[in-house]
This record gives C-alpha cells, structure tokens and sequence, in this order.
C-alpha cells in the first residue's frame, strides 16, 4: 500500500497539469464481460493500454486485468497462445503495438474472442503526440464497438464548471476536457458565476449562462476560435440554455413576461416562441434527441417534477411520479431513457427511467448529486456530486466511477456529442 | 440540498421562495407598505384579503393538480397491469386447454409448455371479504369448523363484535385449532373495522408470531404495515412492509407492500 502511495503521488509530481482519474467500481461485476488489454508493444510517451482499458471498465459493461495478472505479453495474435488467457477466464483479448508514423504514432491493434478463438477486429489509428490519448480512446471506441455491437463513446469531450478559491478571488472557469478528465483546457474565466454549458450537436459550441455583467445573460462561444456571442440577456432571469439537435435554436429560461416560462430562441433571428404557460415555475429545459419538444421541471404539483411539452407548446405532460422531487431532467440520445435528480434518503441521487417499460432505478448513491447528463451513446452518465466532483454511472451496468480533478469544486458537467 | 436549491433553474432560488418573492414584489406594487399600518383603509384590508385567498387557492390548485396527475398515472399503469393481467389468463387458459385435450391428437400451440405453467390459482388477496378458505389438510373436528364459518358469517354480515367472541372460541381451541391462524387473522380484521388499532396489531403479531409459515402470515404482516402507517409510525410501517417484501417475495402481499413503501416515498415520509 505505501508503494502504490509513493507511485501515485510521484504521478501527481509528474503531471501537474493533469486531472487524475481514478476508477473505484463500487458494485459488483455481475454480467460483466471479462476482457484484457495487453500492454502495447513499441515505444509511446502514453500507456495506451492503460487508457483502453480504464475507458472499458469505466463503462460498466466489462472487467478488466491488471498486468501483473496477465500470463504472457503478446504483441500480435501469432503470439497469443488462447488457453493461457481461458486459464484466466477471460472472453475477450485486445492486443496491439505503437509503430511511429512520419511524425505521428501509429496505434495498431487486435481483437480477439478467446472462446472462439477468432479475431473480431484488426485496426490501426493514428494519433499525433498531442493526440495520443485522443488515439487511445478511439481503440477504446473500436474495441467497445466489436464486441458489444454500440458505437463506443471514449474519443468525446466534456464541459463543465470549475470554481476556486474563496471571496473575494473566487474565480469561475469553463472548462473543457477528454471524456476520462484529463486534459483539461479552460476557455472562459470569471470572477462571477458561469452556469449550465450546452453543447451544440456538432461539438463545435457551447452555450453557457454567465453573470459577468452582474446579471444573468447567455452566450454562445466558439470552443475552437473562442469567439463569443451574448444571444439573450432579456429582463430578469435568462438561464438554462439547451441546443435543439441540428442547431440553430436555443431552449431557455425566460421571466421577461412574468414568471419563469420555457422559450424557444431562434440564434439567428433572436426570435422568441413561448411553449409553456403556467402560475408556477416552468424551467431546466432539455431537447428530446428528435427536437420534437423538450422535457422541463415545473412545481405546478405543488413539488417540482418533469413534464414533457411538444415544440407547438400545449398541455405538457408528467412523465415522472417516482420520488418526491424530479429536476434537472435529460433524455438519452436513443430516446429510452430519461435521467433526473431525485429526492433519495434526506439527500438527491441520479434516477434513470425507463421511458418504454416505465421502471425506474437509481444509478447513484447520493446524497448531493447533480446534473446528469448522457454520453452521446446513452450507456454512460456523467453527473457531479456532493463536495463538486464528477462522477460517471454505467446505465445498463453497475459501475460507478470518480473523475477526480485537482481543481476546486467542478459541478454543471455537459457530455459532447460524438467527434466529427 | 443547500447546493442543489442553487441549481433549481437559474435564479439560484427555490420555485416556493421565488413565488413568495413574485408575490412580494406584487404587494410592494400595490402598496402593501401602508397595508401593514394599523390606519388602513378598508379598501386595503379587502385587498389583502384578496391576495390571502389567491395564494390559497393556488396552493390548493397545485395540490388538485398534482393529484389529478397521478391519478391519470395510476391508471393508465392500471390498464397495462390489466391487459397483462388478461394476456397471462388467456395464455394459462391455452396451456391447460393443452393438457385437457390431449385426445384430439392437435399438438400443444407453439411455445406453449403446460408443464412449467402454474396452476391458474389467484392469489388471496388480502381484502375485507373473508375469502373463502381451502380445506384444511389436517382433521378439523366438526365443532371447531362450524365455529369457524359460523364467525366467517358474522363477520360477512357486518356483526363485527359477535364475530370477534366466535373466532374468540377457535382461537382458544384445545387442542389447538387448524384454524386458529385464519380467525386470528379475521379477528385482526374485524379490530380494523371497528377502530381499535391496538387489537387489531396484536392479533395480526399473533399469526405472525405464532404461524410464521401460513400464507396468511404474509398478509397480517401488510396488515401491520398499514395498521402502523395509519398511526404515522413511518419507520415501524417501513420496517414491516421491508420484511413482508423480504420474506415473502412474489406474493400479493409483497406487491402491495412494495406499493405502500413507493407510495410513502412520493409522500416523502
């Protein structure tokens, strides 16, 4: 134990900059499917078996082997003998070597199923040095997407807020990073509050809710020239933006005709539509993945829950009546799924619903969790929780995992959709 | 929590403060500074009066709404259960149609196993009617089973006290009635029906205690449940309908349970 210690604070020592992610699956590993990522052969500056696997095992769906509880270190399938890895009990076998490649690296690698002893992918990814992780987690996206049959969703970006310090130097800053953490890059900083960050369907932008002019206003920036844009700075509240799919509008929480209501804004035309109408507090928009409408929370139950209301407005409709508390909703990108912040035990837990069969569960263990939000495939949840870091939740499986970054209290996280 | 009101919508208020807020801003606006004075108008005091009974009304709209809601929520999952309900009947109809015909020489309908099908037995559910009670293994003397249906009868025809003192005499059996755990079971019932909540929990603990394998342990058990949540024992309640769901899985009572402790988590108790 004190030599994993040393090892880890030696990591710490040598990556400053870096958030470190550790993985802590907190449930059991029922009907997860036994896989082992060989370290790569050849020389790279990353461990990128270390990161495949990481990526798989924070997925839920598989459980990995550590190194030294690997029988042999093959580099190419001619060297694998298949029952030294059945022995072991495991189904699947990825191995692979880093070539260099005019300046770039070259990240060539293969999936095996032991039982059948077949080879389910042969592939290779390039990647620039800078790129390397990125490349790593596009063989985490292959490798995820050979054996379960869904597109992997490692090779994405995250959003969130960070805030440091105390008053008055708190600082607020919106940050963006790979789906496991690391790499964080701020693109905006404040002395007051940032809130909710959306994401445009093309990854390109993202919409975010500042009060850097002592009142809430929403802009839209440019993640790759940083150029900004303010779209909504209305009397009284602007807040909770949400990109339709597609783009081109924003969903939004608008009090300039009175209470909260949710608005749709044309980006373009500044052109507002209002799609809900009610005495009591109607917010937390977000898309439905067919922009046919949005789900929101309301109170209008006496307790705020989630309603659903099509983009021609109308009568909306609950969807959720587990739990006496429901907000912040998101659907998943398949549609199955709706994610909420529930009520749980004196505290709030990530909820997911099953939108078909009606039955819900919990995928968190609270008691100050926030934010959920899906990963463009729908099988992982990213959400922030007590004391402000984030955590990622398995939607099909039981893992659950923490994204500790070493920057004050992170809250607000925003999963990007799928790179271009 | 503190931290999670800051992120209900934007305004880092919680929907009831911000009402409240709207609504001071409103009586601010139509100076509500000189209704608080003792030399107000009439007027004023008509109008105050009239802000009170919108905010109640509100209220109370928000409640009706909320349970309207529900309503149309438990029925629409209602209708599932039942069209379930149907579509299993109709299934173990088939199946046992299998079974009994086998003579024509028409082979089972696909898919259909007869053997791993259940018998189509409904399950007691526990409701007010003594449902009817299948014929015990053991010998039951003739007496003891005439003093048995003799309290079933009472208690069909509402005579709560004289069913009581019947089963009173199965229960006292020498030796020991088969029955006991059944008219323990209606005496708790019966307890129910006339309001005496203490009775009714010792005599339901009885057949508990007492018969801890008999299916109708599972449901005095859910009888305890609702006996304590009736007497806002929230935490007794929970415990107990916990147990009936743990130690009698698949039953109705477990459903009903499970329904109850959902029920008290939407209530928030």
């Amino acid at each position: 134990m004190p030599r994993l210690l040393i090892a880890l604070l030696l990591m710490f020592a040598a990556l400053p900059a870096r958030a470190v992610l550790q993985i802590d699956i907190t449930q059991g590993t029922d009907g997860t499917l036994p896989i082992a990522v060989v370290p790569f052969g050849g020389g790279a500056p990353e461990d990128i078996a270390q990161i495949v696997s990481a990526d798989l095992a924070r997925s839920g769906q598989f459980n990995t082997l550590a190194p030294n509880a690997m029988p042999e270190r093959p580099i190419d399938p001619q060297q694998v003998n298949l029952d030294a890895w059945r022995t072991v009990k495991r189904d699947y076998l990825v191995v692979g070597s880093v070539r260099p490649d005019a300046g770039n690296f070259a990240l060539e690698f293969y999936v095996l199923d032991v039982i059948n002893g077949k080879q389910l992918t042969a592939m290779s990814v390039t990647a620039s040095k800078a790129d390397l992780r990125m490349g790593a987690h596009r063989v985490a996206d292959i490798v995820y997407e050979a054996i379960t049959g869904v597109k992997g969703a490692f090779a994405t970006r995250i959003a969130y807020i960070t805030e440091t310090g105390q008053p008055p130097m708190r600082r607020y800053s919106l940050e963006v990073a790979d789906s496991d953490g690391y790499n964080p890059q701020s693109i905006l900083e404040s002395k007051e509050p940032i809130m909710s960050p959306s994401w445009s369907s093309d990854g390109r932008k993202l919409a975010y809710v500042s009060f850097e002019s002592r009142r809430s206003s929403i802009y839209v920036q440019d993640v790759y020239s940083g150029r900004r844009e303010l779209v909504a700075s209305f009397p009284s509240i602007n807040g909770s933006p949400s990109w339709a799919p597609g783009g081109g509008k924003l969903a939004l929480t608008l009090s300039k005709d009175g209470n909260p209501e949710i608005y749709v804004l044309d980006v373009t035309t500044r052109q507002t539509t209002r799609l809900t109408n009610s005495a009591a507090i109607d917010t937390e928009a977000s898309w439905l993945p067919d922009g046919s409408g949005v789900v929101f929370t309301s109170d209008r139950g006496g307790r705020p829950q989630t309603y659903q209301v099509g983009v021609g407005g109308g009568a909306p409709k609950r969807l959720t009546f587990d739990g006496g508390y429901n907000a912040r909703p998101s659907v998943s990108p398949d549609g199955q799924f709706l994610a909420t912040v529930q009520s749980c035990g004196g505290g709030f837990c990530i909820a997911v619903l099953d939108l078909k069969t009606g039955a819900s569960r919990t995928v968190s263990k609270g008691s100050q969790d926030e934010a959920p939000s899906f990963a463009p495939n729908s099988a992982m949840l990213l959400y922030a929780s007590g004391g402000g870091v984030l955590r990622v939740a398995s939607v099909l499986g039981q893992a659950n995992s923490t994204l500790s970054l070493q920057k004050g209290k992170v809250r607000d996280p925003a999963w990007g959709p799928f790179r271009q | 929590m503190k931290h999670h009101k800051a992120n209900f919508g934007l305004s880092g208020l919680k929907p009831k403060i911000l009402a409240q807020a709207v609504i001071v801003v409103l009586l601010l606006g139509s100076g509500a500074s000189v209704l608080a004075e003792p030399g107000a108008t009439p007027t004023q005091h008509v109008m105050s009066e009239i802000m009170n009974r919108q905010q109640q009304m509100q209220a109370e709209m928000s409640e009706l709404r909320d349970l309207v809601e529900r309503q149309g929520h438990e029925l629409e999952m209602l209708k599932r259960a039942q069209k379930e309900t149907y579509m299993d009947t109709d299934q173990r109809i088939r199946a046992l149609d299998a079974v009994v015909r086998p003579t024509g020489g028409t082979p089972a309908p696909a898919g259909v196993a007869p053997v791993s099908t259940p018998p189509p037995v409904a399950p007691t559910a526990p409701v007010m009617q003594p449902a009817p009670v299948a014929p015990p293994v053991q010998t039951v003397s003739a007496d003891d089973q005439a003093k048995y249906d003799q309290g079933l009868k009472q208690l069909r025809a509402g005579q709560y006290q004289p069913a009581i003192k019947t089963f009173d005499q199965v229960i006292k059996a020498s030796p020991p009635s088969p029955n006991r755990p059944n008219a323990l079971y209606w005496t708790g019932e019966a307890y129910v029906v006339l309001g005496d909540l203490k009775s009714a929990l010792h005599a339901f603990e009885q057949v508990v205690q007492d018969s801890p394998a008999h299916q109708k342990a599972a449901d005095a058990q859910l009888k305890m449940g609702y006996i304590y949540y009736d007497q806002k024992n929230y935490a007794r309640a929970r415990e107990t309908l916990n147990k009936v769901k743990a130690q009698f899985p698949g039953t109705q009572a477990a459903t009903l349970a499970e329904q109850r402790l959902k029920r008290m988590q939407s209530e928030g108790v």
